[in-house]
């Protein structure tokens, strides 16, 4: 294949860079590979085996956790109240609750939680 | 002890050491390429690419040429390097190690001394890496466009593709170097 003067030029410059890199080209040398730290790659394998194993204990604790209701809360079993329903508790809204008896005055709480009191509220 | 497959038969170390030697001329040049023309970190990447092959971490199949698969094998390490350097640049690894990143300060001094070539590398560290290392296969080690894409692991196609568009931008990169 022939060069085009561009690519002719290119290789003379290239060759000029070759030519000073060349000159200042470290000598040929392969130290000794060092001894591979056997010890020290062990000490790190067995922590991380460690780690992964610890970790892997921590998430099938928390998975079972999640399922098991010793640990956690048995929704059906309990009632939510709203940190807010006592402003629905409006006053007198116990006499709506019962059926006062005749003869004695509605307007006394004490009629109203009386034993003769039926409570409609259940 | 460790080698590598050529022929059919494994290198022995020995064999791998004076191919090292016949080609550590061009594998510097390249190394230098892959580097950034740092020589401290192409030293290191050199040594740290002929440990691979000495000790059989990196193995010689026969598939391609020893020059050809030595040159892959200096690239990846030089790109395993420059991800180390990355990582410490952003992690404060030297207070803990008390190590020293390479500089580039007086690494090109020391290599480069005329005009002409200082201003080649310029221009070379400005194209993207691909068509720089392209470039650099062909005409610095003169290896044919071929050989320098299975050097990079692409297509025949996809190299001449960055060999023509390298070629033109360094032409304008000096030619804007000559007008300045």
């Amino acid at each position: 294949m022939t060069e085009s003067p561009e690519e002719r030029h290119l290789r003379s410059l290239f060759r000029e860079l070759r030519r000073e890199v060349d000159a200042s080209v470290s000598a040929f040398e392969v130290r000794a590979t060092q001894p591979v730290r056997t010890g020290h790659r062990r000490l790190v394998m067995v922590t991380a085996t460690a780690a992964v194993v610890m970790a892997a204990v921590m998430v099938a604790r928390v998975v079972r956790d999640d399922h098991n209701p010793e640990f956690g809360l048995d929704l059906a079993a309990t009632t939510w109240v709203a940190p807010t329903d006592f402003l629905l508790d409006t006053p007198g809204s116990d006499l709506l609750r019962s059926l006062p008896e005749i003869g004695m005055p509605a307007y006394t709480s004490q009629s109203v939680t009386g034993p003769g009191a039926v409570d409609t509220s259940s | 002890m460790t080698g590598a497959f050529t022929g059919g038969h494994r290198m022995q170390q020995s064999e791998l050491r004076i191919k090292l030697e016949e080609h550590h001329r061009d594998a510097f040049g390249w190394a230098l390429s892959c580097c950034g023309w740092d020589r401290t970190m192409t030293e290191d990447v050199l040594h740290s690419s002929y440990l691979k092959v000495l000790d059989g971490r990196a193995v010689f199949s026969g598939r391609s040429s020893f020059k050809t698969w030595l040159f892959a094998v200096i690239r990846r390490t030089a790109s395993e390097q420059r991800r180390r350097q990355m990582l410490r640049r952003f992690l404060p690894v030297t207070l803990l190690t008390g190590q020293k990143d390479s500089s580039m300060a007086d690494a090109e001094s020391d290599l480069l001394r005329s005009e002409s070539s200082a201003r080649l590398v310029a221009a070379l560290k400005v194209l993207p890496p691909r068509q720089r290392e392209l470039l650099h296969l062909v005409f610095y080690q003169n290896l044919t466009i071929r050989a320098a894409a299975e050097t990079l692991g692409v297509s025949l196609g996809t190299a001449r593709t960055h060999y023509e568009r390298g070629k033109e931008r360094l032409r304008d990169l000096l030619a804007e170097e000559y007008t300045k």
